[in-house]
């Protein structure tokens, strides 16, 4: 198991946000959390990585995240950044290297080599001179997506990639992420979508401040356990 | 010509750090630490009974600080908006120094002359001392510039990454609000507490309509710093009741307007 959550719960005052969460995602698969507005995903999310407070465990490949942050890449939900920050989209994705160097330590010609190939990878190399305020919705998924990509991380959590962009553009982003998992990459996305499910991801965690229902899409989409977390 | 070369430094500096607090949202952070030196220097005046700009200097770095503690307080555990909590601490600053000030009116009333220098700001008032003084804090400034610039360009445009990405964001984030708590400090001599912000503040919204990524941001908010900094000190140095902060902003403001009639597209770099 790659991902290992037992016991964890978030509270914000008093309010419990996340009540006794357990599960453990498989390596080198896609897995989806869901649940509706205000069930605890994206907190559960940010648990995970660290940026919110909780009691319980976590661990990567058998690791304490402190341990594995080198090798853990996210991407935050787009609306959450400032967008008319005057930046081009070479220089968004080299942000993505920086954390690599010491404070005095400029990029080297292998960063630059790398946020070269991962912006190919993604179809926007012909866009790296442009300023990010000028990009549509699904191409600022994508970069956002590059800047995680380019760390060459084994995990990788999105939050919201697909929220707000076009039919083509999902349909983009999911050919990425599913030649990320072909290079063995373990990936968690918070989705909101849920009918797509089936098509895209292996398993699935099904949320609302408590764990509904976990385990492989098609276990989880044949036992209604889905519809049951929207009605209540 | 130590005069015009530091406090143009200076405001080189203030504009730089002030693009920060454009970007972090924070457009009134000076201003709050601004109004905090108020009360600051009445106390200094009335603890030692003079005007000496050493316990001036060190007073208003200490009710900055707590001014800027009060502010993250309020932001971790009131449920307002930035701006609401930021007006709050300002004027509670500027009402504490309004009161002390009859305190000092009633009990020191010679030691007022000169006091109104600290809310429009007064250039021929500034000793050779103080200009070093200025000179060596902003070459500092502006030499921890070059290493914090890149966390701060990251923690501007998207936090949460930052501060998962970078174990070193609360070291970031307490060199940037300590250098501008003392930039704020030391920016009441040429421009007074009223209008700190806009010599912060207005370079870089001058500049933003102009940039296609942060260097040239960087370069347009600086020119913009330089040229007010010069206009004001020149009119003021040599009109003696003119004070230096309005001729600044005003100027400065001008730059504004003017920036927003040219046509981007035709210039863009």
């Amino acid at each position: 198991m790659s991902i290992v959550v037992s016991d964890l719960s978030v509270s914000y005052q008093d309010f419990l946000v996340l009540n006794n969460i357990n599960f453990n995602i498989p390596g080198n698969t896609i897995t989806a959390i869901v649940g509706p507005n205000g069930a605890g995903k994206s907190t559960l999310l940010k648990a995970k990585l660290g940026l919110t407070n909780f009691t319980g465990k976590i661990t990567f490949f058998g690791k304490n995240l402190n341990e594995s942050k080198s090798k853990i890449s996210f991407m935050s939900q787009y609306q959450e950044v400032d967008w008319n920050f005057p930046m081009t989209v070479f220089d968004l994705v080299l942000m993505g290297r920086a954390f690599k160097l010491r404070f005095w330590q400029s990029y080297s010609k292998e960063d630059l080599n790398k946020v070269e190939t991962t912006l190919k990878e993604v179809g926007m190399w012909s866009k790296k001179d442009s300023l990010i305020s000028n990009l549509s919705g699904g191409q600022k998924q994508k970069v956002f997506l590059a800047r995680s990509l380019v760390s060459d991380p084994d995990i990788l959590f999105l939050d919201e990639p697909l929220a707000g962009i076009d039919y083509k553009s999902m349909g983009d982003i999911f050919k990425i992420l599913k030649k990320q998992k072909a290079k063995g990459k373990t990936i968690v996305i918070v989705h909101h979508n849920i009918e797509d499910l089936s098509k895209h991801f292996d398993y699935i965690v099904v949320v609302n401040q408590k764990i509904i229902d976990f385990g492989s899409s098609e276990h989880v989409l044949k036992s209604g356990s889905i519809s049951k977390a929207f009605k209540n | 010509m130590l005069i015009y070369f530091s406090l143009t430094l200076f405001a080189i500096v203030a504009a730089l750090y002030g693009n920060f607090c454009v970007f972090q949202k924070q457009g009134l952070i000076a201003d709050v630490l601004g109004h905090s030196v108020f009360p600051a220097v009445i106390v200094s005046i009335l603890l030692t009974n003079s005007k000496s700009y050493f316990y001036m200097m060190l007073f208003s770095f200490i009710f900055s600080f707590l001014s800027f503690s009060i502010l993250n307080y309020l932001k971790k555990n009131v449920l307002l908006d930035k701006d609401s909590i930021m007006a709050v601490v300002l004027s509670g600053f500027f009402g504490l120094g309004t009161l002390l000030m009859s305190v000092l009116k009633r009990n020191s009333s010679n030691l007022l002359s000169g006091v109104s220098d600290i809310f429009y700001g007064n250039v021929s008032a500034i000793s050779f001392g103080d200009l070093r003084f200025i000179l060596f804090f902003s070459l500092l400034s502006l030499f921890l510039y070059y290493f914090l610039r890149r966390y701060l360009i990251f923690s501007s445009f998207d936090s949460t990454f930052f501060k998962f990405k970078f174990n070193i964001f609360r070291i970031v984030d307490f060199l940037f609000y300590f250098v501008l708590t003392f930039l704020v400090t030391l920016s009441i001599n040429l421009v007074g507490i009223v209008l700190t912000s806009g010599l912060f503040i207005i370079p870089c919204l001058i500049s933003y309509k102009f940039s296609r990524n942060y260097t040239q941001l960087e370069l347009f908010s600086a020119l913009a710093a330089v040229f007010s900094c010069f206009i004001g000190i020149f009119i003021s140095s040599n009109f003696n009741s003119v004070p230096t902060g309005p001729l600044i902003v005003i100027t400065l403001g001008i730059l504004f307007f003017c920036s927003r009639l040219i046509n981007v597209n035709s210039l863009k770099l």
